[in-house]
């Protein structure tokens, strides 16, 4: 019994596992162990997860009667499997996740969050890039430029929001943070393999101010970093990721041509978000949801109204996923509460259908998320980039 | 580049020789789903027959069996569907020896169905079971294998597979 099979059969065999399995198989043996670790099978087996369903899952943070806290948890994000299980993930260095958690963004199957060891204030004390499959994570350095420039940390500021991205031309990851707080411009960049913040040139591009309008999105499409902002007017800022430079891309004229009473930091309320590889910008005005998608990245006249749903009862709504068959998972919050339910938009030819999800999930009741779920891919990618 | 000779019409025939010596005539429009088959007819080394040293009997009336339901005009999607589904029922070995076969004559969709379906086969084994179905003997001490699963017990949680089929 048994057949000899050829490493690069093997390798495509492989590449298909989920990441519990190869993880698992680590210890066949030595040599499978060598090929499960290697960064260009790593990649491979990421690069066939990314287009599939079964290996898209939503990261979300959970309060637990049991034993009073909160826990990390996944769900599927396949329509076809639903969510049937919903493993619990172990924190990393076991963080106490009770005064704040944040989760920023995903990328490549990493996830970039922030933990706060007390509540209210404007910088998390932990930021941190986990990979929630493999369970790996690192800690990043603190912002020694947030420190000089002084921050209080009575004030109630909107802080910084930050972003993960890839860089192809250097094969590296890049965490952006933006600041919300100053209008000087105090971005700064961290490359995964330097490990330090540098603060991000003025003079790259036009950006005087580039403030990050209502609200905390980043969105990552086309190699760059997009959040609503100002530059020459209210638009899209775009920084390239390999180049580092600040772009602008228009919106769509309907939203730019809002009241300006509403145009503002304090009553605008949408974002961007990327949703299959596309760049989304949502918002919410009078009473009304609504999500546009710029079918031909740049192009003004491509933007395209997806939908528009009432939003009345709900707050804080926020695209997370889209389904493969146009069917858009909305996270919202029930007015007047901390409750978060998620549903799925659907457009179709006998209009919009707006259904509760999961299912068939009685586990996570609504109640007790607590914050925004984030989209992943399952992957095998270290954080611990070079190593 | 298609010669004045080859109508639409006309059909040709290529004969496929399996590592057992069996051999096997199939039409040429079935048979070039095999781009190492293809580029053979295009360079013109397909008069004769065609050995396949590979490719043993058994293994090659499985891929002529898929090829012809693939190329067929006739087969529906369901069909095909259901075929493949029958196909993949066949024990891990059989697949992985027509994963070998695919490989080798350059059927991509094969490729694609065998190494999913060992995939899909293998996920929820014990590493013991996957050695035994790949043939590998571990060169792990004990400890060393002791070492990798303490890092990870979480990879050996749940219903394990034990199964070699």
């Amino acid at each position: 019994m048994g057949t000899h099979v050829q490493e690069e059969i093997l390798m495509d065999i492989l590449s298909r596992l989920p990441v519990k399995s190869l993880v698992r198989f680590k210890c066949v043996s030595e040599s499978w162990n060598t090929l499960i670790s290697e960064p260009y099978f790593k990649k491979k087996h990421l690069n066939h997860a990314k287009n599939q369903p079964t290996f898209q899952k939503m990261l979300f943070l959970k309060w637990s009667n049991k034993d009073d806290t909160f826990h990390f948890y996944c769900s599927s994000l396949s329509l076809v499997q639903l969510v049937k299980d919903i493993p619990r993930f172990d924190c990393p260095s076991n963080f106490d996740l009770a005064n704040g958690v944040k989760l920023y963004s995903s990328c490549d199957g990493l996830s970039l969050i922030g933990i706060w060891s007390k509540p209210d204030r404007e910088q998390p004390s932990i930021l941190l890039i986990w990979n929630p499959s493999t369970g790996e994570s690192i800690i990043l350095p603190h912002s020694k430029l947030l420190k000089q420039l002084g921050y209080n940390d009575d004030d109630d500021d909107w802080g910084s929001t930050y972003g993960l991205a890839y860089d192809s031309t250097s094969d590296d990851y890049k965490v952006l943070r933006i600041d919300i707080s100053r209008d000087d411009n105090a971005n700064e960049i961290m490359t995964l393999k330097s490990g330090s913040w540098r603060r991000i040139d003025k003079t790259s591009g036009k950006a005087v101010s580039c403030l990050l309008f209502g609200g905390e999105y980043l969105a990552v499409v086309h190699g760059a970093f997009h959040w609503l902002g100002i530059l020459s007017r209210f638009c899209v800022v775009s920084f390239n990721i390999s180049y580092e430079v600040y772009g602008e891309i228009p919106l769509p004229e309907i939203l730019c041509s809002l009241p300006s009473t509403y145009l503002n930091r304090i009553h605008f309320d949408g974002g961007v978000s990327e949703l299959g590889g596309m760049l989304y910008v949502w918002y919410k005005y009078d009473n009304t949801f609504s999500l546009w998608a710029m079918k031909d990245y740049g192009v003004k006249e491509s933007w395209m109204k997806l939908f528009s749903i009432t939003s009345i009862g709900f707050r804080d709504i926020t695209p997370i996923y889209k389904f493969s068959d146009d069917k858009v998972l909305l996270s919202m919050r029930v007015n007047l509460t901390i409750r978060i339910v998620n549903r799925i938009i659907s457009i179709g030819s006998f209009g919009i259908s707006n259904r509760r999800w999961p299912l068939d999930c009685d586990d996570i009741d609504g109640v007790t998320i607590d914050e925004d779920g984030i989209a992943y891919t399952e992957s095998l990618i270290s954080p611990r980039v070079g190593l | 580049m298609a010669e004045a000779s080859s109508s639409i019409t006309e059909k040709f025939f290529l004969t496929l020789k399996s590592s057992d010596g069996d051999e096997f005539v199939l039409e040429e429009s079935i048979a070039i789903q095999s781009i190492t088959i293809k580029n053979m007819v295009e360079d013109g080394c397909s008069s004769s027959v065609i050995p396949l040293s590979k490719v043993d009997t058994e293994t090659l009336i499985k891929v002529i069996e898929y090829m012809k339901m693939h190329s067929s005009t006739s087969s529906n999607e369901e069909e095909i569907e259901n075929f493949d589904k029958k196909f993949v029922s066949n024990s891990i070995n059989t697949i992985l020896n027509i994963l070998e076969a695919a490989n080798f004559l350059d059927i991509n969709n094969l490729l694609e169905l065998c190494a999913e379906a060992v995939a899909n086969r293998i996920k929820n084994k014990t590493p013991e079971a996957v050695r035994k179905i790949f043939n590998i003997t571990s060169d792990f001490t004990p400890e060393e294998e002791a070492e990798i699963r303490n890092e990870t017990p979480w990879a050996f949680e749940g219903n394990l597979d034990h199964s070699l089929d």
